[in-house]
């Protein structure tokens, strides 16, 4: 289920548990949140959620009996897990198509300073570390290896 | 007056030796309870009076406090706070004695289940009572220590372990226009896309000096609607090679919020800036240290600023993340979060930084501080040792961590070449100064568990050590410890020493420093080898590999083999 048709469904504020004024905008400033997190690229939209959450945490910090603020802190902690991959998965991609850029230019025009591999070398042996099994970072790492010597 | 004091002082003798000096006037109460620790085992011959200038032994204390029942415990407590009432500064380490010599009350009461009110009481009072900020921080990180739940003692510890940025601080008299400073190098103007990253969030970038001077305009509506918007302004610094004023901001009113995101180059670039620092110590600034294991700069910062609330990497810190941690750190801190929220955003479905920082308010930066500077970490340290400084004691501790770094760093070690990933960082602790021989072992190594229950390498310093050319000390203890590392992965003793070598070897690779003779002397008596030569198989900066321990192998074999 998307974000915003999750939002949606949590339909038009519950007048069964009244939430205080300060609870009230506060909730809707973390609903904007979660809708801004399901525009956002993947690689925001984890810090955008977890802002909502800390925001709704606070609300029923102060104002434990708003159940508008539990409701969508429920559903703010159910969207966590999924964007918090979502959002990992998108940086560490990020991570490698730079690494990839900088093998190019490194390649391409060769290594005028040694600390500019070396720095491709650790960023590529810290991505092999959470990406063990991708293909595309053993062969970066086999190209960065061939610019300057074994590791 | 108690039984106990009444046996103290009337019937049993003020316990000194037959050769000691007269007691100081001033210490003869505190004497007198000490006495008593010691005649509970008769250990009252070997003991002068004056001693008590001297730090006490705490393994002894905790022995003998255990041999009190409650009730003499807490009469001792008691009498100990009496007793240092009043005394001057001249006597501040016999005040961090009898501070030790409660928190060993205070172990042996826990264990045996007593009520520990009167001790904890005594050791509030004394923190209250001493204007020293180095014991007050010793007795309140002593009271965390022992989990004690009294909300005095939390107000206490907060201040050390703060769970919260100080907003008063950072955003004085409600101001909401704000500064931010950012010192970085070439290579930060270089790598860091500081441009991308703030345009991408709505912020203004003005180039006020090409490649050396950026200024970032950072509006921010605080998710909370009652919270007033924030405009950041941050100015974004190339101090160039070896940067100078990092600290220029601590003692200035205007610039609260500072991040160094530069080379740590083991723990040397910050040392211009730090002989340059403002004296501050009650400086409760942010400051991101963002350099690479920048936990390598926790002790000298502590002792700097005992107050500030410093963020350290624990691994490397990528250039690329650099202004991406920031900014999600400045929209906390617009948010008045606290640091486990502040922790949880900035990790938020990040690549991997999720787990790289230590907060202010993680005890685990107590793992690498020193703040007396007796060579034991704070997390292990129960005793104020007011003039360790001055005596060098805090080499042991940089040392170790620098070890800790290099070893962390080389490939060599952690097995990126061959596939066997090790993880040898963070393995070794220092464990203060040993009395050494001239020419004898620079280090003393030995295994037990850390204050976190972990089983650790405790790395102790021959004193032999503390008059040497820092770069020359450092080199013989990453040598050593080096090689302990290789004999851990079961190398063969010839590759562990040459792994040493090689580790000491790269101190002097990125440190200046004198002494390369004497450290190959001690290191390997037989070999004859220029300094040049010895970095020159650390390719590319990489410090221990695989290839540069191959080819040193290689070449000793070479040499050692009879010519034909």
């Amino acid at each position: 289920m998307t974000i915003l048709l999750s939002l949606a469904l949590l339909g038009a504020p519950s007048f069964a548990a009244p939430c205080s004024e300060t609870a009230a905008v506060r909730v809707d400033s973390a609903k904007g949140l979660l809708r801004e997190a399901h525009d956002a690229p993947a690689v925001d939209k984890a810090a955008l959620v977890e802002r909502a959450r800390i925001l709704l945490e606070r609300t029923l910090d102060d104002d434990p009996s708003c159940r508008r603020a539990e409701k969508l802190k429920d559903h703010a902690d159910g969207l966590a897990e999924d964007v918090q991959a979502l959002s990992t998965a998108a940086a560490r991609e990020g991570v490698l198509a730079r690494a990839a850029e900088t093998l190019d230019v490194l390649e391409a025009e060769g290594v005028e300073d040694p600390l500019d591999v070396e720095a491709l070398r650790f960023q590529l042996a810290a991505l092999d570390e959470v990406m063990p099994d991708d293909d595309r970072v053993a062969a970066l790492s086999q190209r960065a290896a061939a610019l300057g010597g074994e590791r | 007056m108690t039984a106990l004091w009444l046996l103290l002082t009337t019937v049993m003798p003020t316990a000194t030796a037959q050769d000691c000096d007269p007691i100081p006037e001033a210490l003869g109460d505190l004497n007198a309870i000490v006495s008593l620790f010691l005649e509970e085992t008769g250990g009252a011959a070997d003991y002068c009076p004056e001693d008590l200038g001297q730090p006490i032994d705490l393994a002894d204390a905790d022995t003998r406090a255990a041999k009190l029942d409650a009730q003499e415990r807490a009469d001792a407590a008691e009498m100990l706070l009496e007793s240092v009432a009043g005394l001057g500064g001249e006597h501040l380490q016999a005040v961090a004695n009898a501070a030790g010599l409660l928190d060993a009350l205070l172990g042996a009461g826990l264990a045996a289940g007593d009520d520990v009110a009167a001790i904890v009481d005594a050791l509030l009072e004394l923190a209250e009572g001493t204007e020293d900020p180095l014991l007050h921080r010793q007795i309140a990180l002593n009271l965390w220590r022992r989990g004690v739940e009294d909300p005095r003692v939390a107000e206490l510890v907060e201040h050390y372990l703060p769970k919260a940025p100080d907003y008063d601080r950072i955003f004085p008299d409600g101001k909401t226009e704000v500064h931010a400073t950012l010192r970085t190098g070439s290579d930060g103007f270089k790598h860091s896309d500081f441009e991308e990253v703030f345009e991408r969030k709505g912020a203004e970038v003005e180039v006020i000096e090409e490649d050396e001077h950026l200024r970032i305009t950072y509006e921010i509506t605080p998710d909370d609607p009652t919270l007033p918007k924030v405009t950041w302004i941050l100015d974004i610094f190339d101090h160039g090679h070896g940067p100078r004023d990092v600290f220029e901001d601590m003692d200035e009113d205007d610039v609260n919020v500072t991040m160094f995101a530069d080379h740590s180059q083991l723990g040397t670039s910050l040392d211009r800036s730090l002989d340059n620092a403002p004296d501050a110590t009650e400086s409760t600034d942010f400051f991101w240290n963002d350099a690479c294991k920048s936990k390598v700069f926790a002790s000298r910062l502590s002792q700097a600023y005992p107050a500030g609330h410093f963020v350290y990497t624990v691994e490397s810190e990528y250039f690329r993340d650099m202004p991406i941690s920031y900014e999600r750190g400045l929209v906390a801190l617009a948010n008045r979060y606290d640091y486990e929220e502040m922790r949880r955003l900035v990790g938020a479905g990040s690549a991997w930084q999720s787990k790289n920082y230590i907060f202010p308010d993680d005890a685990q930066k107590l793992v690498y501080q020193d703040q007396d500077g007796d060579g034991l970490a704070d997390s292990e340290d129960r005793l104020y040792d007011v003039g360790a400084l001055d005596q060098g004691g805090e080499l042991a501790s940089r040392a170790a961590h620098i070890a800790n770094t290099y070893v962390g760093y080389s490939s060599g070690y952690t097995g990126w070449s061959n596939g066997s990933k090790q993880d040898p960082e963070d393995e070794y602790r220092p464990d203060g100064l040993f009395d050494g021989e001239p020419g004898g072992p620079s280090t003393r190594i030995e295994q037990r568990k850390d204050a976190y229950g972990e089983d650790k390498w405790f790395v102790a310093v021959s004193d032999e050590l503390v008059g040497m050319d820092k770069t020359q000390r450092t080199a013989l203890i990453a040598a050593d410890i080096g090689t302990h590392q290789g004999l851990q992965q079961g190398w063969e003793q010839d590759k562990a020493e040459a792994g040493g070598f090689l580790a000491g070897a790269a101190v002097y690779d990125v440190w200046y420093g004198s002494g390369w003779s004497d450290y190959q002397e001690h290191v390997m008596p037989d070999l004859e080898m220029r300094k040049s030569e010895a970095t020159g198989y650390l390719d590319d900066h990489d410090f221990v590999t695989s290839k540069s321990l191959k080819d040193f192998l290689a070449d000793r074999a070479k040499e050692a083999a009879p010519s034909e």
